[in-house]
């Protein structure tokens, strides 16, 4: 069935299924945003300090959680990241975790030329930082045209289902893979979150998450569903959220048939199992 | 653009495996914010005369001060200077008990618009009536978020930085680019840094317990055992149990005597100070001590490893 909104047509994916022995899939992603977004939104300078300790200290902590659970780690990354951090991106593709991208500077110019430019550069940088050409991007509002020309496969921001679904834009068609709010730490860690005003704050604890993550994973596993958790390694890489990830992992994995994959696996099967209707962006 | 200036303020990576003395298995700093709510012009007489200033300053901090010293926790004061000239006995009460009594702007006003003539006579004037009213000049510089504040950072000028340098302060308390202490380079060339200390609003009782929206922009909120639950998992995770070592940084809490002196919010205080205790063994020095400690254990020359920019300026990016 598809359901045509303005430009955009949603394809969803009947009979969507895991590869054998497979029941649920979980994507760990983190956006690896440090201080680009903070300096993106022109935040004064103590702000630029929170997206700092991502940078510097949390994302060491991330890339060893996920490697202590081989956890299929994917990292959207803005360019930019390859001139400030360049020596944790090298030690996520050595230890074979993904590199997809996120920006350039973690906004989406307007102008068509711009966000061209800015594709094809990060792209490019990450490719030379890291030796992974990445395939897959996370921002919504990109052209589909110009991800399409840099051969992206697959984009994880939009929310139409909560399974894999393909999206055809200008006349390109692009595997999502779903990306929820209520999975996304800086939701539960984030002071003023898109703007939220002091009245609107609801810091969460660490263990209040862990529940309500792992209320979320038991319906996903009953139901042979999709998770993808969005981390960012300011608010995740904080010690007790990732001793709370910790636990986390290590209960998620007591139960059958968990695919702990970078959204490239999760990508690749689908696209072979259930290849997109028309012509694919390739 | 030199360096990575406008977004980085320390070296690319922190300091791994950080040792604490007293074998404290981590650092267990705790702030005590004594400054009545107040918006961006900080304290005037208003502020200093309201029912949060008489309330947090004559009846919750006498009572804080007495579960301090029944769990042997030192603490340290970032205190305003029209603060210390009001109530200098109390200042210096702070210090007669052991807790050290650190500088928080003149009147705890936001400095980032101010011109730097102006920001400089400030904060020699508030250097100087600390220091006479406690008999040394203070060692830290506090610039803590404000009730009002759109942002939980605290704020800063340009200039802030280079000035406390100038002026000879060991440590600037809080920074969030870390959990440990570190460098903050104001200068990259000449590699002219200051020890900032870690802090985390995450761990700041004014984001989770209520005060009404018509008090200086409060937050609606009651969710003390929020605060606790975050306070004891940041708490735990570093220090660790005792088969299990932790992450082993500076757990630092901040808490505001007109929001803790009763009830299940002086519980909750009181439930960390005791735990700090409860366990493996942690190091609880005031802001002052850990700075001289990090200084003297971690010094700039040493271990500020600031990388080679490859920062490129490119057409159509911020700078």
């Amino acid at each position: 069935m598809a359901v045509a909104a303005q430009h955009r047509i949603v394809h969803r994916i009947p009979g969507f299924g895991w590869p054998d022995g497979i029941r649920c899939a979980v994507n760990v992603t983190h956006d690896f945003d440090a201080q680009l977004a903070r300096r993106a939104g022109n935040e004064p300078r103590m702000e630029l300090t929170e997206g700092e300790f991502g940078g510097r200290t949390g994302i060491w902590r991330l890339l060893d959680v996920c490697s202590k659970h081989r956890i299929g780690l994917t990292m959207f990354v803005p360019g930019r990241i390859c001139e400030l951090y360049p020596d944790a991106l090298r030690e996520a593709a050595r230890r074979g975790f993904e590199i997809a991208s996120h920006m350039w500077e973690h906004r989406v110019p307007a102008e068509p030329e711009l966000q061209r430019d800015h594709l094809k550069r990060t792209t490019e940088a990450l490719e030379a930082t890291t030796g992974q050409r990445p395939i897959g991007q996370r921002a919504h509002g990109w052209s589909f045209e110009s991800m399409a020309n840099e051969r992206y496969l697959y984009v994880s921001h939009d929310m139409a289902d909560d399974k894999p679904y393909y999206i055809t834009e200008q006349g390109h068609t692009l595997l999502n893979l779903p990306f929820f709010w209520a999975l996304d730490d800086a939701m539960y860690f984030k002071f003023g979150w898109f703007g939220g005003a002091p009245p609107a704050q609801r810091i969460e604890d660490p263990d209040t998450v862990h529940e309500k993550w792992m209320t979320a994973f038991r319906r996903i596993h009953a139901m042979g569903g999709y998770m993808n958790i969005t981390l960012h390694e300011m608010h995740s890489g904080r010690a007790a959220r990732v001793a709370m990830l910790d636990r986390l992992f290590a209960a998620m994995k007591q139960f059958d048939g968990v695919w702990f994959a970078t959204c490239k696996d999760v990508a690749l099967h689908t696209l072979q199992a259930f290849p997109a209707p028309g012509p694919r962006a390739r | 653009m030199p360096w990575k200036e406008r977004y980085t303020v320390s070296d690319e990576r922190t300091q791994e495996d950080v040792q604490w003395p007293d074998s404290g298995r981590c650092a267990f700093i705790v702030v005590i914010d004594p400054s009545p709510p107040c918006g961006p012009q900080g304290l005037g007489p208003a502020e200093l005369d309201s029912d949060q200033a008489h309330y947090g300053l004559e009846t919750a901090l006498p009572r804080m001060l007495d579960v301090l010293d029944a769990h042997r926790i030192r603490a340290t004061f970032p205190v305003p200077a029209m603060l210390a000239s009001q109530a200098p006995a109390l200042a210096r009460e702070l210090v007669r008990r052991g807790h050290e009594v650190a500088a928080h702007g003149l009147r705890r006003e936001d400095v980032s618009a101010l011109e730097p003539h102006e920001e400089q006579a400030r904060l020699a004037r508030t250097t100087d009536i600390i220091g006479e009213v406690i008999g040394e000049r203070p060692r830290g510089w506090y610039t803590l978020p404000r009730q009002t504040d759109r942002f939980p950072g605290g704020a800063l000028s340009t200039r802030t930085i280079g000035l406390l340098i100038d002026a000879g302060y060991d440590y600037l308390g809080n920074s969030q680019a870390d959990d440990i202490p570190h460098y903050w380079v104001d200068d990259y060339p000449a590699r002219r840094a200051i020890l900032a200390l870690p802090y985390c609003y995450h761990h700041d009782d004014q984001y989770f317990i209520e005060y009404p929206p018509v008090w200086h922009g409060g937050n609606n909120l009651e969710r003390v055992e929020t605060l606790l639950r975050n306070w004891r998992g940041e708490f735990e995770a570093m220090r660790g149990t005792i088969e299990q070592p932790g992450f082993g940084r500076c757990f630092t809490m901040v808490v505001h005597p007109w929001l803790n002196g009763w009830g299940q919010r002086l519980d909750a205080f009181e439930q960390m100070l005791a735990l700090s205790h409860n366990g493996p063994p942690v190091w609880n020095p005031t802001a002052g001590e850990c700075a001289r400690y990090w200084t003297g254990a971690y010094p700039a020359a040493t271990a500020l490893k600031l990388a080679p920019s490859i920062w490129q300026d490119h057409p159509g990016s911020q700078g």
